[in-house]
C-alpha cells in the first residue's frame, strides 16, 4: 500500500470539492503519506487483512471450465474475503487511518450494500461509529444488506434525492462529510473522488495484483496473456491491473455494465459515449463527485442516470486513474450485457461451483465471450461472492428451474 | 463595461444606503415558475435586492442543503439547463440593467458548454461573472484565463476552515468579490449565526489589505436566515448572500419574498 499518491492521472483527477473539503482532503493526504512510512500500521494492517480479512486470497485453476472453453483460466478469489468482496481491503485501511486520525465516525456511501457492510464491519472491528448513506431506490433492492449492515451497530439512512441511487448516496454522504469534519472520516468506496482518494484506495487494493501476479507465476511459471476485471468505479479493477501495468505483453481488459441497452440510462458504460448535440454518442469528459474524469452525461452537463443488473457498476463515472489508462491504450474497456451477465453467473455456478457476484460476472461474461477457443492464459478477478445477488437473479430468472441459458449447463 | 466593474459599482452603492452592506439573494433560476419568474426577479430587485445571484440546476448539487436542492431538482423538470439559463439572464439584464447578476454553476455544466463559449455568453449577455461552488484556484487555470480574457468576475469561495496561506491564495485570485463561507456544511437556513463569523470577516478583511487587494469586497453566505443575521453581518461585510432563506419565500409568492426582502434591509415590510 505504499505506493504514490498521485493528485493527477493524466488529464483526470485533481481535487474539485468546495472550499471546505480542501483542508479535509490535505490532512487525510498528510495522514496517509505518514501512516504508510510508520511499521506499526502497516503491520497491524498487514495482520488485519491477514487474520481477520482473510489474505491473501486464493488463485482457483478454474479446471472444468478450462477446458469447456478452451482456454487456461484462473480465478484471483477475492469472493473468499471476509464480507464476502475486495472492498474490506479499503475499509480497513481507511477505518485505521480514521482511528489514526483521531476520528470516531465513519461515514460511507453504499449501492449494493457491499461497502457499506465492508465499512460497518472495520467501524465494528475498530470501535468507531459508522453511518451508511444509501439511496431508498437502493435499500428497497437490498432490503438484507440493510439489515446486515444495522446487526453491524451502523445506522443506514436512506437518500430519498436525485435517482436515489449510489452517486445520490455519494452527494449525501459529502455533505455530512463537511458539516462534520472534526468527527469524522469519508470512506469513500471506490477510486473516485478527489485526491488523494482515487491513488490512497487503489494502494490499499494493489494487493490484489500483487499476490495474483506471485501465484500465476508460481502455478505456471509465466505471466497470464490477459487479466480481466470489472469495472465501476474500478477499485477491484485497478489494485488487479497495477501490478500488471509495466508488463507489456500482458493484455488488460476492463468491463463495464453494458445494461440492456445503448441509450441514455439503458447502461453503466462510460464508454458507450454521451449523447451529444450532433446526435452520436462520445465518451465526455466531466466532473462529479471531486474529480475530472470520464463521465455519462447529457448534452446539458447534467449527470445521467445509469443501469446495470449489478448495483455495484450502476454508477456514471469511472475512476480517473482508469480514464487515463483507457487514453494510452494500456488497458482496454469493454462491456458485457446484463443478459450476457446472468449466462455467466450460471456457468460459473455450474462449471465451478462458485457463485459469482453480479458485477464479477461482467469478468466472466467477457471472457466467455471473446477468449473461448483461444488457448490463452487468462486472469479474471472475481471481486465478490454472489449471495447478495441470489434474490436479483431468482427474480429475473423466475422461481422455477434456475436456468437462465435455457441449456442444460 | 467590465463585470468586475459592474459590480464593484453595486457595492459602492451598497456602502452608502442605511443597510450598509449589499443584499446579494441567490434564486435558482426559473424556480418556482418558469413563467413568472421575471416578474419574481423584477420585485425582488424593486424591494432592495442589490446583486442577483442565479443558479443553475444542477442533477448533482453537492455543496446545498434541501432547500436549494429541492428548488434544482424542480428547475430541473421544468427544463431549465445552463443554456435557458443564461436566456434567462440576458432578460433579467434587459429589464433590469442597472442591478448586477453573476450565474452560480457547478463545474460540469460549464465544462460540457466549453469553458470559452461559456464566459463568451456570459459577456454577450451582461451576465457580470461566476461562482462556482466545486472550483478551487488550484484547478482553475482554464477558467481563470477565460474569465480575464472576457472581463467575467471569477468569485472564488474561502471557508472557516481556510489556511492562512489558502486564504491569501484566495483572496489573490478571486474577482468582483469574495464568497466567504460562514459555516463548515451546506447552504440552508440556520437559526443562529456561526460564533466565529465575526472574527472571521475580520481576519479577511486584514488579509485582503495584506495581499494588496484592499479593493476587494468580501461577501458573507450560507445559514443567513433573519434580518439579525443582515444586520450583525453588514458591520463586518460588504455583502451579505441569501440564498434557502429567499427560495422558501420566492416558492411562497412574490410578495412574501418582497415583504422579506424589505425587512432584511431593515426598511420595514
Amino acid at each position: 500500500m505504499n505506493g504514490p499518491l498521485e493528485r493527477y492521472f493524466g488529464e483526470y483527477g485533481g481535487v474539485y470539492v468546495p472550499e471546505t473539503l480542501v483542508r479535509p482532503v490535505e490532512e487525510l493526504t498528510a495522514a496517509y503519506e505518514e501512516a504508510v512510512r510508520d511499521a506499526t500500521f502497516l503491520e497491524e494492517l498487514s495482520r488485519l487483512l491477514r487474520n481477520y480479512a482473510g489474505r491473501p486470497t486464493p488463485l482457483t485453476p478454474a479446471q472444468r471450465l478450462s477446458e469447456e472453453i478452451g482456454a487456461e483460466v484462473f480465478l484471483k478469489r477475492e469472493d473468499l474475503l471476509h464480507t464476502g468482496a475486495h472492498k474490506i481491503n479499503n475499509a480497513l485501511g481507511q477505518a485505521l487511518l480514521a482511528k489514526r486520525m483521531g476520528k470516531t465516525r465513519l461515514i460511507a456511501e453504499t449501492g449494493a450494500g457491499q461497502h457499506g457492510v465492508a465499512t460497518a464491519t472495520a467501524a465494528a472491528k475498530l470501535g468507531l461509529s459508522c453511518d451508511v448513506y444509501m439511496g431508498t431506490e437502493d435499500m428497497r433492492r437490498q432490503e438484507l444488506n440493510v439489515f446486515r449492515m444495522e446487526l453491524l451497530g451502523a445506522r443506514v439512512i436512506g437518500v430519498d434525492a436525485g435517482s436515489r441511487t449510489l452517486k445520490d448516496a455519494i452527494n449525501e454522504a459529502l455533505r455530512d462529510w463537511v458539516s462534520n469534519l472534526r468527527t469524522t472520516h469519508y470512506v469513500l468506496g471506490s477510486v473516485l473522488g478527489p485526491a488523494p482518494y482515487p491513488a490512497m484506495i487503489r494502494n490499499f487494493h494493489r494487493c490484489i495484483g500483487d499476490e495474483a501476479r506471485r501465484q500465476i507465476l508460481e502455478a505456471t511459471s509465466r505471466l497470464p496473456d490477459t487479466v480481466i476485471a470489472c469495472v465501476g468505479g474500478g477499485s477491484n479493477a485497478i489494485g488487479m491491473f497495477s501490478a500488471f501495468l509495466e508488463d507489456r505483453n500482458v493484455e488488460l481488459v476492463g468491463v463495464e455494465g453494458g445494461g440492456c441497452g445503448k441509450g441514455p440510462g439503458e447502461h453503466a458504460a462510460r464508454y458507450f459515449g454521451s449523447p451529444t448535440a450532433e446526435g452520436k454518442p462520445v465518451p465526455t469528459v466531466g466532473v462529479l463527485h471531486g474529480t475530472k474524469t470520464v463521465l455519462l452525461q447529457d448534452a446539458d452537463g447534467n449527470v445521467l442516470p445509469t443501469h446495470s443488473i449489478s448495483a455495484g457498476l450502476d454508477y456514471p463515472a469511472i475512476g480517473p486513474e482508469h480514464a487515463a489508462l483507457h487514453d494510452t491504450g494500456r488497458v482496454r474497456y469493454v462491456a458485457a450485457s446484463d443478459h450476457e451477465v446472468l449466462a455467466a453467473f450460471e456457468t460459473l455456478c455450474r462449471w465451478e461451483g462458485i457463485l459469482p457476484a453480479l458485477e464479477s460476472a461482467h469478468a466472466v461474461a467477457y471472457l466467455l465471450k471473446e477468449y473461448r477457443n483461444t488457448g490463452k492464459t487468462i486472469l479474471v478477478n472475481l471481486s465478490g461472492r454472489g449471495d447478495k445477488d441470489v434474490e436479483t437473479v431468482r427474480g429475473i430468472v423466475g422461481t422455477g428451474r434456475a436456468s437462465i441459458s435455457g441449456e442444460d449447463g | 463595461m467590465s463585470g468586475i466593474e459592474a459590480i464593484r459599482r453595486a457595492f459602492l452603492r451598497a456602502e452608502g444606503t442605511p443597510a450598509k452592506a449589499a443584499l446579494i439573494g441567490y434564486l435558482t433560476a426559473g424556480y418556482p415558475d418558469p413563467r413568472e419568474f421575471l416578474d419574481l426577479v423584477e420585485t425582488a430587485f424593486d424591494a432592495g435586492l442589490d446583486l442577483l445571484e442565479l443558479g443553475v440546476p444542477f442533477s448533482d448539487p453537492v455543496a446545498d442543503g434541501k432547500t436549494i436542492q429541492a428548488s434544482s431538482e424542480a428547475a430541473l423538470r421544468a427544463g431549465i439547463t445552463l443554456t435557458k439559463t443564461l436566456e434567462i439572464a440576458g432578460r433579467i439584464i434587459e429589464r433590469v440593467p442597472e442591478k448586477p447578476v453573476v450565474l452560480m454553476s457547478y463545474l460540469n455544466p460549464i465544462l460540457r458548454m466549453g469553458i470559452d463559449r461559456f464566459f463568451g455568453a456570459l459577456k454577450s449577455k451582461g451576465v457580470a461573472g461566476v461562482i462556482i461552488p466545486d472550483l478551487i484556484p488550484d484547478e482553475a487555470e482554464a477558467v481563470r484565463d477565460a474569465a480575464s480574457r472576457h472581463e467575467r468576475a471569477l468569485v472564488f469561495l474561502v471557508a472557516p476552515n481556510s489556511t492562512t496561506e489558502r486564504r491569501k491564495k484566495i483572496l489573490r485570485a478571486s474577482t468582483g468579490f469574495l464568497y466567504a463561507i460562514g459555516l463548515e456544511g451546506v447552504t440552508g437556513e440556520r437559526d443562529d449565526l456561526s460564533a466565529d463569523s465575526a472574527e472571521f470577516l475580520q481576519t479577511l478583511r486584514k488579509e485582503r489589505g495584506e495581499v494588496g487587494r484592499g479593493d476587494l469586497p468580501i461577501a458573507y453566505g450560507f445559514g443567513v436566515s433573519r434580518p439579525e443575521h443582515f444586520r450583525e453581518l453588514a458591520r463586518h461585510a460588504d455583502g451579505v448572500i441569501v440564498g434557502s432563506a429567499l427560495i422558501r419565500r420566492a416558492a411562497e409568492s412574490k410578495e412574501s419574498l418582497a415583504a422579506f426582502l424589505r425587512t432584511l434591509k431593515g426598511v420595514g415590510s
